[in-house]
């Protein structure tokens, strides 16, 4: 009798561990299913539990984190009833977090946000506007600069009802600051700013000649800096320029195929600066906060246009000069030619998550959103009439921020805090009668992320990049081309998103 | 017989339990990902909207039809082929002085390997400096020799952009294939040099004939893999150039991770990944064709 060895033949082998993995995979995707969220309306519900605080979830972008964390742990000391998390993402990744935080039904009550996401976040109704829950928010309407007020509001949304209503209070604002190196000036014989392109043209070209610097003149034209500054050069050279037709429209037609557009000109002006003069250093493109503050501090150029909260930045890069008035660093000065400039707003955004879990916690966001943006008591209560601006106002005096209250323009601490920046108060006060939100200006649409690339990158920002860079040619008719592109292309994204 | 059945079913039943624990992983993190990207991939996946029809290729056509698709495949194949090229001559060429024996061999197979301890995004932010129109090393040391009147922003120059990058690129990725010329240079047997000197070849012709012979396996994992690599090379890109000046230097990789998370489509996303994969299955099977290998069989003796 031959002994019979036990095997197993490689097909049942195979056929055995299969099974097993398939039974593994459907048991962990049962399990995966049963863990999933239903909804933003069923998590709500477990929140509210007689004599258990009340969760409120805070989203933020990382910028200024340990001011924040410490503002929270006010908020919580003062109100024991409540209980915010705050969690927050990189400014760069920070649009991309928060969509994937609504799909994900992660729980979110309030956050940070800015004009041009709101129509992309409306649409599938994530975020919904304060005014329609809390109708006292629109008693700040009379404390907002003019300039950041259009920011505010609900444009294009589907529910008709929310149209013109205001989405509730801001994180800041700021602008797009125009800035000289003095010293630079000075060595160059030169005895005040340019107030006209034509002028800052001949001062870049004396500064250049004269060996000071090889390229006077940049630009925070990279990451998402890129339309906000381009806006600046688009307002600061034809009044009220645009580059579309009609403002907050949904459909609104691009309006840069001739020769007298603002875009045009400013783009005309931007390229001859780069290429033809070598004013402006085609490296620019590559100016993001970092390097822009970078080099302004190392005194590399002469002018520049970054936002105006990055000078802080920059003259304590470099030298200091709240120590010293008479210390170098950069001074601003009014936007050359119209003066206008581009600002933007970060508002905060009340979620429909917030406003399904009922009234409690509806209340709860309010008080924190005007904690954060709006005016409070000492016990961190909503108080238009006697509260005060306390953490819009500590995010001025501690680290700098826009001011986009008028009566904090006028308060001591703000006057003291900008004046001791160096960031020319003086120059910021009528700045700040010349802004443009250019969000305005076709960036309401649920397409112009796709189109323009937005913060990130996308079809016209590389277009428009390479022909400052005279990657497309320099002439006229080159600009014109690849204007012509640009209009095919946004008509070809519009349709697509069925407009 | 019934005896022997129960033992057969515990022996698989034990075959399956040993199975799972490593396998498991592999199908949830690995095949489950894959398949569910190529389902969405015929999917309308735009995480912006909550609609998710079934679109069938339009995903595809409109990835291939797209302002980027031609345009980063030839910046794709400039750079690939550019870095493919320059990897393997350097590798070899690395590979063939560190078989010799000299003073300071040991340290300098030391240095070779370094850059493979760098993470990409750890090399690409050094390289980046170096390049630097303002501060970078680059530039002083040009400027020091005098072949330059001034610093020069050279990451807004396309060709240069792209230039700098392959050198960037080639630098990290030289150690693996100089490390695999090198077992392989070491595992020649020393007769059929001999061999060759006794039928009169030179020394060209002992490289060519025995060397580059006793290689091909090497040769096409160093193919394949380098391929592969330049194709999908996104971290270098993203940390030196952006893609930029314009769309210059934005490889095919580039815009999959423009379309999942600048445009958060998922569904053009995956099209573009599933086309990606491919045309990398075009080349390998190329290379098996091309280097006449029926199967991958490397021997080293």
């Amino acid at each position: 009798m031959s002994e019979k060895k036990e095997t197993v033949s490689r097909r049942n082998y195979m056929k055995y561990a299969g099974a097993g993995i398939v039974i593994v995979g459907a048991a962990a995707a049962g399990a995966y299913y049963g863990t999933m969220p239903k909804g933003p309306t069923e998590t709500a519900t477990k929140t509210t539990k007689t004599g258990e605080k009340l969760r409120l979830d805070f989203v933020v972008w990382t910028w200024g984190i340990e001011l924040i964390q410490d503002h929270v742990r006010m908020f919580n000391e003062a109100q024991p009833d409540y209980d915010v998390h705050l969690s927050d993402y990189s400014q760069e990744g920070y649009r991309e977090g928060i969509i994937s935080r609504f799909t994900g039904n992660t729980p979110t009550d309030l956050m940070y946000s800015s004009i041009e996401w709101q129509v992309e976040w409306q649409t599938p109704g994530w975020i919904v506007p304060t005014e329609v829950y809390i109708p006292e928010v629109r008693q700040y309407q009379s404390d907002i600069t003019p300039g950041y007020w259009p920011g505010h509001l609900v444009y294009n949304h589907q529910n008709e009802e929310y149209n013109g209503k205001m989405w509730g209070t801001s994180y800041y604002g700021d602008y797009t600051g125009f800035w000289y190196n003095p010293d630079h000036l000075k060595k160059a014989g030169i005895d005040e700013p340019p107030k006209t392109w034509e002028e800052l043209v001949e001062q870049s070209l004396k500064i250049k000649q004269k060996g000071i610097v090889d390229y006077p003149m940049c630009a925070f034209l990279s990451s998402y800096g890129f339309w906000q500054t381009l806006y600046a050069f688009i307002v600061g050279i034809t009044k009220d320029g645009k580059m579309f037709d009609k403002e907050t429209s949904i459909t609104p037609e691009p309006i840069w195929e001739s020769e007298d557009s603002a875009l045009f000109k400013a783009m005309r002006f931007l390229v001859d600066c780069i290429n033809k003069d070598k004013i402006m250093t085609p490296d620019t493109i590559r100016y993001d906060d970092p390097v822009i503050i970078s080099n302004m501090a190392s005194e590399a150029h002469t002018f520049g246009w970054l936002p105006r909260y990055d000078i802080p930045g920059v003259n304590t890069a470099g030298t200091k000069v709240w120590e010293n008035p008479n210390a170098k660093g950069v001074r601003q000065a009014l936007n050359p030619g119209t003066t206008d400039t581009s600002c933007w707003l970060r508002p905060y955004n009340m979620t429909k998550y917030n406003a399904d879990r009922g009234e409690a916690a509806i209340d709860a966001q309010w008080k924190l959103q005007c904690w954060f943006g709006g005016k409070s008591d000492d016990n961190c209560n909503p108080d238009f009439n006697n509260g005060s601006y306390r953490v819009p106002k500590r995010l001025i005096t501690d680290v700098g921020v826009g001011c986009v209250v008028e009566s904090l323009w006028q308060d001591p601490d703000v006057i003291r805090a900008y004046t001791a920046w160096n960031t020319g108060y003086d120059v910021m006060l009528e700045q700040r009668k010349h802004l443009y939100l250019q969000n305005m200006d076709g960036q309401l649409t649920p397409y112009w992320p796709k189109w323009s690339g937005g913060w990130g990158t996308g079809y016209a920002r590389a277009e428009i990049e390479a022909t400052l860079i005279g990657q497309r040619g320099t002439s006229d008719a080159d600009i014109m081309k690849v204007f012509k592109d640009l209009a095919t292309k946004y008509a070809e994204f519009k349709k697509e998103a069925g407009y | 017989m019934r005896r022997d059945r129960r033992a057969r079913l515990g022996d698989r039943g034990f075959i399956a339990a040993t199975m799972i624990p490593g396998l498991a992983p592999i199908f949830l993190f690995f095949f489950y990902p894959v398949i569910y990207a190529f389902y969405v991939s015929f999917i309308k996946y735009d995480l912006t909207r909550p609609e998710r029809n079934f679109v069938g290729l339009t995903n595809y056509y409109k990835v291939v039809t797209s302002y980027y698709f031609w345009n980063s495949w030839r910046i794709t194949a400039e750079f690939a082929i550019a870095s493919f090229v320059l990897v393997v001559v350097f590798a070899m060429l690395t590979a063939l002085t560190l078989n010799q024996a000299f003073k300071g061999q040991k340290i300098l197979q030391v240095l070779v390997l370094l850059p493979w301890a760098i993470p990409y995004v750890v090399g690409g932010s050094m390289w980046k400096w170096i390049f630097d129109a303002t501060y970078g090393l680059l530039n002083a040391v040009l400027y020091g020799l005098g072949l330059i009147p001034s610093y020069q922003p050279w990451l807004v120059d396309p060709t240069i952009a792209l230039i700098l990058l392959i050198v960037a690129y080639v630098w990290s990725e030289m150690p693996l294939p100089t490390l695999l010329f090198l077992t392989g240079l070491q595992s020649v047997p020393q007769e059929l040099y001999e061999s060759g000197l006794v039928d009169g070849l030179n020394a060209w012709q002992r490289f060519r004939k025995i060397t580059v012979t006793w290689l091909k396996p090497i040769f096409l994992i160093v193919f394949i893999w380098e391929t592969l690599l330049s194709i999908r090379q996104f971290d270098m890109v993203w940390v030196i150039t952006a893609g930029k000046p314009g769309d210059a230097t934005a490889l095919i990789s580039f815009f999959t991770w423009r379309e999942t998370f600048n445009f958060l489509d998922f569904g053009r996303a995956s099209a573009l990944c599933y086309i990606i994969v491919a045309i990398s299955i075009v080349f390998i099977y190329l290379y098996f064709r091309a280097l006449k290998m029926g199967t991958l069989e490397l021997k080293v003796r």
